[in-house]
């Protein structure tokens, strides 16, 4: 092994644009990546509120909390946000004085996808496209594109 | 860094969007970095997204020539088309793609006055996933984070360990790197 450490992002990180970032409840082992994007803000929708991490102490951590993510064995899975939730999360996200933005749920899948699914709706993207993003980090149901679809109706 | 300009619109309610025209991105379409995107071949419907992206340079690694649209759309834009799937003699379209090809992909990739690029193939899975692993593998990524990465824009069940393999082995002290994007130089210093 060579000596130089590896960088490890948080599980399903992405670049979502400019400025605002997406993935999974971050851990020590993506300090370091998580220092490379110069954050100003993480933004943790989940039951609980995440323990500043060591290294980044000068991030505002901002929590919003959430119902518990429901497993996707359940036939029919409800949603663990509200679109108050979303509408929330939305403006913290998009505040340029916050940026750059993490924004992560418990494992970067439904909650985040919810929340980043209905920002790119802000964007004029087609319900189609929406869902084909949402659909590269976990499966959705008709629950979640009415949710996304409707959100600002 | 670690950022990627996508247009902003500007518009908060579903009421203007309703009078807006919807913007369709192209398949798996999604920012790597800074001005660098990935995606599958575009087509008609896409070109209006395309154009917010202000473009200058396309990485074409498919086999197949692109559709006369797409080139057409990239004549009228002045962006430069840098075909780098063309076969070697004996190849099949299905071959994962040459170390060449990715040396001289990535090295467009790495060079700032190229910017912003759009690096495509014809699904925006197996061959862009290979090109943007190895970049990932460049910028020091753990190889678990760069195949969860690729992963996602396979499908499920889709990934092919040929890809996995041909990044694990890729070379990247072959790649020559002169004057890379801001991102690049801060994720690797």
């Amino acid at each position: 092994m060579s000596s130089v450490s590896l960088i490890a992002p948080p599980v399903r990180y992405s670049c979502v644009t400019k400025g605002i970032y997406r993935g999974s409840y971050p851990l020590e082992r993506n300090v370091d990546f998580l220092k490379g994007l110069r954050l100003k803000t993480i933004v943790t929708i989940a039951p609980d509120p995440l323990a500043p991490l060591d290294g980044l102490e000068n991030v505002e951590y901002i929590h919003i909390e959430s119902a518990a993510e429901q497993s996707k064995s359940k036939k029919k899975r409800g949603l663990p946000i509200s679109s108050e939730t979303v509408k929330q999360a939305l403006d913290i996200i998009q505040d340029p004085e916050r940026q750059p933005v993490y924004v992560h749920c418990l494992n970067g899948a439904q909650v985040t996808c919810l929340v980043i699914g209905c920002y790119r709706r802000t964007k004029c993207w087609s319900l189609n496209s929406v869902l084909a993003e949402f659909g590269r980090y976990t499966d959705y149901d008709r629950v979640e594109s009415q949710f996304i679809e409707t959100l600002f109706t | 860094m670690q950022e990627a300009e996508i247009p902003e619109t500007g518009l908060v309610n579903l009421s203007d969007i309703k009078s807006h025209n919807i913007f369709i991105p192209p398949l798996n379409f999604a920012p790597v970095q800074r001005q660098l995107y990935r995606c599958g071949e575009p087509t008609v419907l896409n070109f209006e997204f395309l154009q917010l992206l202000k473009i200058r340079t396309v990485v074409w690694l498919a086999a197949e020539d692109p559709k006369d649209a797409f080139l057409a759309f990239t004549d009228n834009n002045d962006i430069s088309f840098e075909h780098l799937g063309i076969l070697a003699e004996g190849a099949n379209p299905w071959d994962d793609i040459t170390d060449y090809t990715i040396k001289a992909a990535l090295e467009i990739l790495l060079d700032k006055s190229r910017y912003p690029v759009m690096v495509c193939c014809g699904m925006g899975r197996h061959r862009t996933g290979t090109v943007v692993g190895c970049l990932r593998k460049l910028q020091g990524w753990s190889f678990a984070s760069l195949v969860d990465e690729y992963g996602r824009f396979a499908g499920p069940k889709g990934e092919r360990v040929s890809v996995e393999m041909k990044i694990e082995q890729f070379d990247t002290s072959v790649v020559q790197v002169f004057d890379p994007p801001e991102w690049y130089i801060k994720t690797t210093s």
